[in-house]
């Protein structure tokens, strides 16, 4: 018998706010918290707008690390952790046993490596600070998080564009399931950074008007930042300590596509078979609610809506879904953390989240589509990350029972 | 539960490139030559990866404007395919997990660069994609096919050691029935420098690629040795101790004592903690330069051609007379407190 893996805590950093009652207010509310970055000058881009997390400037509760040493990468991660493991009960009675801390991010630190890089540009790389770099690697933001919390066990970093997020928690899952550990500490994180936006600028990704993901009229995403942190606990574990259950984490797929550096297949077939070992993985549950990864830009949404027919056959014009990528942009790393969160959040209170900007329906996406919340009777939601270079990652939350 | 096994490898290095001509460097005792430099770096060089016997793995036009560190993961694949006996790659059954530590941290520079210098509308779109942490992993699926779970691991040196443990978990859960376990560095003018103002020398760049195959599979070439247990850990600050910790859970799985070791390679600052007994204990580093992730996945190169040839475990030791050259440990730690490990045994 497989052991069972539960949600007992979550901590979620957006442009919508810090912590799951500021998110979930507006994110049930249907608002969105899109707005002109300030962090730096888009205005010679295709868009002045993102998600920026402005309500966050730094994680107070940092207690054993020097606050100003860290990048913004690692405020976001360890604030986040921090509401987690409060939510959870175990903050400030910490874990006394080995954890895994599986993490996803595409940039780690990269505000403090375009600082560094600024500086040497203007004095030489000889005389740029070095500690501007002591928080940039990707690496450092897991190892800095395991000091801040007094924890020892095992760490690992996935880039795997946007789909880390799912990754990592997919890959933490899997190890509670065989046993590895009781406890994870799990999820993603990303900044809102120039070179990130210069980026996707340059691949004429971004949206010059509104994210409106499977709208016919889309045109491009809209970037993000954030922090999104799951404590997943073995079950048996949890019960025996008195924990609240959220929800239970109960499948995961992966494949990749093999089909180019940055577009996916248009086809679906292999995101289809993600989302089907996902769904095999969770013993095939009827899924009530889909959290699309629903970037807005024509390939994603587009292949996105074949994956879903291929694994769902005429059932999947029927499935309620959206994508949240509207009200707080697309968080990378974060992505599929934050929209795991939020599915979790939408289990929890029977609500359909709300597909914004949604007019036009585009005949090539032919999907059930929710264009405001909606109260439901969800017990099992599917949530879907796909990244750059083919990566493909579906998980399956349901209800506990 | 089957075995998981070694069946090909492959080499870009500052000493040589492919098996057969990595193999006779580490017979000859070959050095790398620290002779490449960056002239906004004074007074430091690198070792620069042999390129001499790569470019046919390279030929596929699509790869033009791949980055280094990519070419030489793809040039490292290609030969461990060979060696494995593969001339296609099942792509459903076929897992690739990449280890980095800098990644294409050269692109990255020159992308950030047209940004800062002011000019970031004639960005490269091209560098841009090419510089992301995934992009080593990403030309490598895309070249050969890989369909199965593709990851990027990015986790400072012991990146590659924890590749081979998540590709190890992959094969034993049966998700699929073959990995390729690669790790790649290139050496950029941002990340010379400040390794270099950080007193870290003898920088190298290259790549190394594992394949994996569970036993059962069949049709397999000999194998070079098996996966017998891998370990990772983080102690923040305690870099003995995590080092501890990793070795005893690598003994406790693979049902062994240290006393049962015949030769430990390690990448961990000349720090080893001391239940190492008896054991021989060296780098290859001194061959290959530090090339940070690759470290680790050119130690288990290394064990594997010193399985097949013990001359070579002669030649790296300077003596070593018994040729019952059966367990390998490779280690690998940092003293930031994050420290890996993995028993190999001799197929």
């Amino acid at each position: 018998m497989k052991r069972r893996v539960v949600v007992v805590g979550i901590g979620i950093i957006t442009s919508h706010g810090v912590g799951q009652d500021e998110n979930w207010q507006k994110i049930k509310s249907g608002l969105s918290s899109i707005s002109e970055v300030s962090c730096f000058d888009a205005s010679i881009y295709r868009t002045r707008f993102a998600g920026e997390a402005k309500c966050f400037k730094e994680c107070d509760s940092i207690r054993n690390l020097k606050k100003r040493r860290l990048d913004r990468a690692s405020h976001l991660l360890i604030d986040s952790a921090y509401q987690a493991l409060s939510h959870a009960g175990l903050y400030p009675d910490m874990i006394n046993e080995p954890v895994l801390v599986s993490l996803g991010t595409t940039l780690g630190g990269m505000i403090s490596g375009e600082q560094f890089h600024k500086e040497a540009m203007v004095k030489s790389f000889a005389r740029a600070r070095l500690s501007l770099l002591s928080d940039y690697m990707a690496h450092n933001q897991s190892i800095k998080l395991l000091a801040e919390l007094g924890l020892e066990g095992n760490f690992l970093v996935f880039s795997n564009a946007c789909a880390s997020g799912t990754n990592a928690i997919g890959h933490a899952f899997h190890s509670l399931r065989a046993g590895d550990y009781n406890f994870a500490i799990c999820g993603g994180y990303d900044t809102l950074s120039e070179f990130t936006f210069a980026g996707f600028n340059s691949l004429m990704a971004l949206s010059p008007s509104l994210c409106k993901p499977f709208d016919k009229n889309r045109d491009g995403l809209v970037l993000g930042e954030g922090a999104g942190i799951l404590v997943l606990e073995e079950e048996g574990h949890a019960l025996k300590r008195g924990a609240e259950i959220l929800c239970e984490v109960s499948g995961y797929g992966e494949t990749s596509d093999a089909y180019h550096i940055t577009r996916p297949d248009p086809c679906g077939t292999s995101a289809a078979k993600a989302i089907t070992k996902a769904i095999n993985d969770a013993g095939n549950p009827s899924i009530d609610y889909i959290n699309a990864h629903g970037t807005a830009t024509k390939y994603n949404d587009a292949m996105e809506a074949n994956a879903l027919t291929i694994a769902f056959g005429e059932r999947a014009g029927d499935i309620p879904t959206s994508s949240i990528k509207p009200m707080i942009g697309h968080l990378l790393g974060a992505a599929g953390a934050v929209e795991a969160i939020s599915s979790v959040l939408a289990i929890r209170n029977n609500l359909l989240l709300p597909n914004l900007n949604f007019k036009s329906p585009d005949p090539e996406c032919n999907l059930n589509i929710v264009q405001s919340p909606i109260a439901a009777d969800i017990e099992t939601v599917l949530s879907n990350s796909f990244g750059f270079g083919g990566a493909n990652a579906s998980i399956v939350l349901r209800s506990y029972r | 539960m089957s075995r998981v096994l070694v069946t090909g490898v492959g080499v870009v290095s500052p000493i040589a490139s492919g098996n057969d001509l990595f193999a006779k460097a580490l017979l000859e005792g070959v050095l790398p030559r620290f002779d490449k430099r960056i002239e906004s770096v004074s007074g430091a060089y690198y070792a620069a990866a042999d390129r001499s016997d790569i470019h046919r793995q390279l030929s596929d036009r699509s790869l033009r404007r791949a980055a280094d560190v990519s070419k030489y993961a793809i040039a490292a694949v290609k030969m461990a395919l060979d060696d494995a006996g593969m001339h296609a790659v099942d792509s459903d059954n076929t897992a690739l997990v990449v280890g980095v530590t800098n990644g294409p941290l050269a692109y990255t520079q020159q992308f950030h660069h047209s940004i800062v210098a002011g000019y970031p509308a004639d960005a490269s779109p091209f560098l841009f994609s090419d510089s992301v942490l995934n992009a080593v992993a990403s030309n490598c699926s895309l070249l050969y096919k890989i369909k199965g779970p593709v990851h990027t691991l990015v986790c400072g040196r012991a990146a590659s050691l924890k590749s081979l443990m998540l590709a190890v978990s992959l094969l034993k859960k049966g998700e699929v029935k073959r990995a390729l376990v690669v790790a790649s560095e290139e050496i950029s003018e941002i990340a010379f420098s400040c390794y270099t103002r950080m007193g870290v020398s003898n920088m190298s760049e290259g790549a190394a690629a594992l394949m994996l195959t569970v036993e059962d599979v069949g049709g397999l070439n000999q194998p070079y040795c098996e996966i017998l247990s891998s370990s990772s850990y983080c102690m923040p600050g305690d870099q003995i101790g995590a080092l501890d910790v990793v070795l005893s859970k690598c003994f406790g799985d693979a049902g062994m004592t240290s006393n049962d070791i015949d030769m430990v390679l390690y990448d961990s600052d000349g720090v080893l903690p001391p239940e190492i007994k008896g054991a021989v204990a060296r780098s290859v580093m001194e061959r290959t330069g530090n090339s940070f992730a690759v470290n680790a996945l050119w130690h288990i190169v290394a064990s594997c051609m010193l399985f097949k040839d013990v001359k070579i475990a002669e030649a790296i030791l300077g003596h070593y007379s018994s040729g019952n050259l059966k367990n390998i440990v490779v280690a690998s730690s940092e003293n930031s407190g994050a420290a890996s490990a993995a028993v190999l045994r001799r197929a």
